[in-house]
């Protein structure tokens, strides 16, 4: 079981992620825009996936996830991308910054638990 | 809410994708099979006491999209979701939410400006007090439409409400609304 960071301004979305997740035996830590999660990455140690949103005050996803990119040591852990989003051209730029998977808002808790235990699995 | 001005089809066909994004994600977000869409009940302009809203933004249009509930009936459908009793839900947590709510349905409304290559962009959602309503009034013109409808489950209801304000009144002669659930908006895919 991992060290999962859920992103999301909304409460009600980091709460029913980490209902989701520790039902599966995942440890969660929260953080409630980009800025919030690397101030939190700084302090949270062996992090192995970052489910992360979009559309956030203070630093968005994307920006966050250009900013852990360029960190060689945060950019190894995979992401995630929730969102309401479904550019391709947002996709295709998140694939080029390492993003693995991209889940739409409201998301199934089933489906969720299989990427993340895939991912994991290839981790 | 019917207009001063006959509505283009294609426009109708706009407001209806817009109820039944509305419907549909109230449906997957609630677990609330009995969720369904109702005439509106009431002409009042101030319809709750809380109205989150979102807007999408693009060149050729603007859309606010309000969602207007009473805190009871905020409650019950965020309970559901929760699998909670309405009572344990806190005020910050129904309003929380339906800011999500929102979001959710304005990331499909935006999905559709996409579909028809209509780059837009989506604000955060905001959260209002219902009597804000009266900011938005205004008179429907060739520029600019209104609607609302009214979403019901057996135990609350809520009503939704869309402003469309037009920067080209030519939009509707090609907005293709012929557009099938792609993979693009399916729940989860690998990158």
């Amino acid at each position: 079981m991992a060290k999962i960071q859920v992103i999301d301004d909304s409460e009600t979305l980091r709460t029913q992620l980490r209902q989701t997740l520790e039902k599966d035996g995942h440890e969660v830590v929260e953080a409630m825009d980009g800025m919030h999660a690397l101030e939190v990455l700084q302090s949270t140690k062996d992090v192995k996936l970052i489910i992360c949103d979009l559309n956030m005050p203070r630093m968005d996803g994307m920006t966050l996830c250009e900013k852990l990119h360029q960190d060689p040591d945060l950019s190894k852990i995979p992401i995630f991308i929730l969102t309401t989003e479904v550019s391709p051209d947002l996709k295709a730029r998140a694939k080029d910054l390492g993003v693995r998977a991209w889940i739409i808002k409201p998301f199934a808790p089933d489906k969720v638990l299989t990427a993340v235990t895939y991912i994991l699995g290839k981790a | 809410m019917s207009g001063t001005t006959a509505r283009p089809q294609s426009l109708l066909d706009f407001i209806r994708f817009c109820k039944e994004a509305s419907v549909s994600t109230l449906k997957d977000y609630t677990h609330i099979e009995s969720v369904h869409e109702m005439l509106p009940s009431s002409d009042s302009i101030i319809l709750g006491h809380w109205m989150p809203v979102i807007i999408i933004s693009s060149a050729v249009m603007q859309i606010t999209f309000k969602t207007h509930l009473m805190t009871m009936d905020g409650k019950i459908f965020s309970a559901s979701s929760f699998k909670k009793n309405p009572e344990e839900m806190s005020s910050q947590q129904v309003l929380d939410f339906f800011k999500e709510y929102c979001n959710m349905v304005g990331g499909k409304i935006k999905w559709l400006l996409e579909f028809n290559q209509i780059a837009s962009g989506i604000s955060l959602p905001i959260l209002l007090r219902g009597f804000d309503e009266v900011f938005f009034s205004h008179q429907e013109t060739p520029y600019l439409f209104s609607d609302k409808w009214k979403i019901t489950s057996n135990t609350a209801s809520l009503t939704c409400s869309i402003l469309i304000e037009l920067q080209d009144k030519t939009l509707w002669k090609r907005l293709n609304l012929n557009y099938e659930v792609s993979a693009d908006q399916s729940e989860v895919t690998f990158l």
